[in-house]
């Protein structure tokens, strides 16, 4: 099923994130795959930056560019795979959705702060390269920003069918 | 919480998607709630036993619910 851009933007985020189209990504397998797609794109994305910076390497740079869109991609779908869970608004969850959403939060509260401080240390505490210390920083940010909703990709089950 | 939610829902014949839009919530919740992943919220099983049209206590129980077959047999 595929529908124009103009159908697209016409759609609420509820009706988009709950699209029949996205069933693909639902599956816990694929869901999973895409996390560590995240995951090792982020881990990629901090080292071709810093490297980037601190070789000044305009090809590397040009390798974190192209990164991006495939971003887009994985974050879309991680978040259409949990149809929203993190990304919409509260009124448009339903008591079980806002229930799993809160606990992940909460249980990635530590974690996060974790993944942060070790990136401050690097920054503050060892002689790296600048452009390096700014990569790890780098993943490091959306490691931690995107860790609530990696988390529940990864350990919601498998849906039930409708 | 157990509850006997995945039989009166084949008895009456009604699917998840169904019952989900007539309480309000997502199919996938129905989904849970039948697997014993999820308690529901006092509300929301108020409205359930609203839309099967029985007390709650027929649909959420605290202990296991006696086994269907085990009534029969007693019954007959």
């Amino acid at each position: 099923m595929s529908r124009s851009f103009r159908e697209i933007f016409a759609m609420s985020r509820r009706e988009i994130m709950n699209d029949p189209q996205f069933d693909w990504a639902r599956h816990l397998v694929v869901r999973r795959r895409l996390v560590v797609g995240y995951v090792l794109l982020t881990l990629a994305a901090g080292a071709l930056f810093g490297l980037s910076v601190g070789l000044k390497n305009p090809w590397l740079l040009a390798g974190f560019v192209t990164a991006l869109p495939v971003f887009v991609f994985l974050i879309g779908s991680i978040n259409a795979s949990l149809r929203g869970i993190t990304e919409i608004r509260t009124a448009q969850l339903d008591e079980w959705q806002i229930a799993r959403r809160d606990a992940m939060f909460r249980q990635c509260w530590w974690p996060g702060l974790i993944i942060m401080a070790i990136s401050g240390y690097i920054g503050a505490m060892t002689d790296m390269n600048a452009g390096l210390k700014a990569g790890v920083a780098i993943a490091a940010f959306f490691l931690t920003l995107y860790l609530p909703t990696a988390a529940l990709a990864w350990t919601l089950p498998e849906e039930p069918e409708a | 919480m157990f509850n006997r939610l995945a039989l009166l829902r084949a008895e009456r014949n009604v699917s998840r998607k169904a019952l989900a839009e007539a309480v309000g919530v997502n199919f996938q919740t129905i989904g849970y709630l039948e697997r014993g992943d999820y308690s529901p919220s006092l509300e929301l099983a108020l409205r359930i036993s609203a839309f099967f049209q029985v007390p709650v206590e027929v649909l959420f129980s605290l202990t296991p619910f006696e086994p269907l077959t085990a009534q029969l047999t007693r019954s007959a």
